[in-house]
């Protein structure tokens, strides 16, 4: 004959219960993360993101990487150098130069809207497609870009 | 070569922090308590060495970084003698949570070190300074001054990018993956610190081990869903959690108060957040215990002793700040009545991110610790400190979605393993309802 308490659960299993059910969810959240993350590295081929959402391995910090090491070889040691890049998306070309900081940082990076770049270096380092400008004498073709002097303003008439 | 050198840093740091236990731990306490306050003690000296042969021009080269550490070791040992005592053992009551723990912290190391859950921060500023500060042989002033790096942050603390740095010094190269062990480190102390806390905090329960091993994987799980979903690898808000939660035993009763001041030191080294939150925890470990013995009382020193470890490593780095004009100008804005709705939603929208599967909204279980008698201390420290940063939002002059979006779940992260610990030993050792 059941002379328990009434209950159809024992008091002290209620509390090991409730956290049991959380533990699944915290690690059904975890393996989910994990797979997620595995799989966003297997597939970085493909991967398009913005230079914001960048990470290490992806071809375009590949691409990125092989013209910056280019770049550095002829680039005089101690040169700074603005870092220019297209706006092809809102800031893009702020997050590349973040990138190219990062990957190049034996060299004092400008960005491109520094006001006080010009006064401090005399190369500028474009990536992407190559650009005219009456003040810039290209030195290099790189990989993916090229490496410009800049040109001293022509003083006034 | 740099995975090792970074490897044997961790090693000098645990031993060099090791030393200076007696100064703030005492004897007793759990061997991982113990092991979390020496790797932080050690962090600190290191620290130390850093901002002090940077002030003094000393170059970082291997041996000057290896006498600076030998000075860490053997200082403490000649003006403060161990005291004899039993060893502190780990206690050989592992179970399958620590085993969950043990899984979490292995995939996050394989996936930190191959740099798939690597921060952004970690390109944007973390790792650059680092990588900067490897070039030039210590902590890089000149290079923080210039105009153009105002994007890097400056003017935070530099503890993270020195470590970075000086890893870098000791292995030769920069090497990212290498690098990722710091992370990896932290992680570790964070979980075996909460590990610890759940251990104690149970030990009084029949049931305590089985709570003990629930509460452990929960926390561990949750841990790696954060570092792992949220890419905290290469970042600095590890750190911070872990200061709290190194706190945690002393702000729940089961250790001495003057632990804090290891904490709140370490906490203050590592982010510019761990100011108020150094702040915070040196509040919380007033007043300051009664020594023991009959002769014991109190002495002005032992009010202003807890505080002594944060000035030693925020007195040289703000001298610098002050120095090279490294504070920036969109640190301080007048309170903005009109941010407070769309902070509001931006915080919800950032709390409900899917890759963290709801988590973050954790950081709302601070409110019912208040309710819970032995939880107040701490409730109080991390409700001050998420009321600093909603503060942040709403007296600032960036835009608030970006803002909000781009910090929040980072911020509440470094609360939410202490504040998850805290409610899982609450719930759980609350009497039960007649």
């Amino acid at each position: 004959m059941y002379q328990g308490s009434g209950r159809i659960y024992s008091r002290h299993m209620l509390r090991p219960f409730v956290l049991a059910l959380v533990l699944l969810g915290t690690a059904a959240a975890f393996l989910a993360e994990v797979h997620r993350k595995v799989t966003a590295y297997d597939t970085r081929e493909s991967r398009t993101a913005g230079a914001i959402g960048w990470q290490f391995g992806i071809p375009q910090v590949e691409r990125l990487q092989t013209f910056l090491a280019a770049a550095k070889r002829h680039l005089p040691p101690g040169e700074g150098a603005i870092f220019a890049s297209p706006e092809d998306m809102p800031g893009q070309r702020f997050f590349r130069y973040r990138w190219a900081s990062f990957l190049l940082p034996e060299v004092a990076l400008y960005p491109l809207d520094d006001p006080t770049a010009e006064s401090q270096v005399r190369f500028l380092l474009n990536y992407g497609p190559r650009f005219d400008h009456p003040r810039l004498k290209i030195v290099r073709r790189l990989p993916g870009g090229q490496l410009y002097r800049i040109r001293a303003p022509r003083p006034p008439a | 070569m740099t995975v090792l050198a970074v490897l044997a840093l961790q090693l000098a740091l645990v031993l060099v922090g090791r030393a200076w236990l007696p100064l703030f731990a005492g004897p007793g306490g759990s061997a991982g308590q113990r092991l979390t306050l020496a790797a932080l003690a050690g962090l600190l000296w290191f620290d130390l060495v850093a901002l002090l042969t940077s002030l003094a021009g000393i170059p970082w080269h291997p041996a000057v970084l290896a006498a600076g550490l030998a000075l860490g070791f053997f200082l403490p040992r000649r003006f403060f003698p161990r005291r004899r005592g039993a060893p502190s053992r780990f206690a050989s009551d592992w179970g399958w949570g620590d085993a969950v723990a043990a899984f979490v912290l292995t995939v996050f190391a394989l996936l930190a070190l191959s740099l798939i859950v690597a921060n952004p921060d970690y390109i944007f500023h973390w790792g650059y300074k680092g990588a900067r500060f490897h070039l030039s042989r210590g902590i890089d002033w000149p290079f923080l001054a210039e105009l153009r790096n105002w994007t890097i942050h400056p003017d935070y603390p530099n503890l993270l990018p020195a470590l970075f740095g000086a890893s870098a010094v000791l292995g030769g190269r920069f090497d990212s993956s290498a690098q990722m062990l710091w992370s990896v480190f932290f992680v570790g102390l964070l979980l075996l610190s909460l590990r610890e806390t759940l251990r104690r905090g149970f030990a009084s329960r029949p049931d305590g081990r089985r709570l003990q091993q629930l509460g452990t994987a929960i926390v561990a799980t949750t841990v790696g869903t954060f570092a792992v979903g949220y890419l905290m690898a290469g970042a600095a808000d590890l750190m911070i959690a872990l200061a709290l939660a190194a706190g945690l035993p002393a702000l729940l009763g089961q250790a001495p108060r003057r632990t804090l001041a290891v904490a709140a030191a370490f906490a203050a080294a590592s982010k510019m957040e761990g100011l108020p939150l150094a702040a915070f925890l040196l509040l919380a470990s007033l007043p300051p215990e009664r020594p023991e013995g009959p002769t014991g009382r109190f002495r002005l020193l032992a009010w202003i002793a807890p505080g002594l470890p944060t000035l030693a490593v925020v007195l040289p780095w703000a001298v610098q700040v002050r120095r090279w004009h490294l504070q920036q100008p969109s640190n301080f804005a007048a309170f903005d009545p009109d941010r407070i709705a769309p902070v509001f939603a931006a915080i919800r929208t950032s709390l409900s991110a899917p890759e963290l599967h709801y988590l973050p909204w954790l950081i709302l279980l601070v409110f019912p610790l208040w309710l819970v008698a032995g939880s107040r201390r701490f409730a109080a420290v991390a409700t001050a400190q998420l009321a600093f940063y909603l503060w942040a939002y709403l007296a600032s002059v960036l835009p608030i979605w970006f803002y909000v979006l781009s910090s929040c779940t980072r911020l509440f992260f470094q609360l939410t393993p202490a504040i998850l610990t805290v409610a899982l030993l609450a719930f759980a050792c609350a009497p039960p309802k007649r």
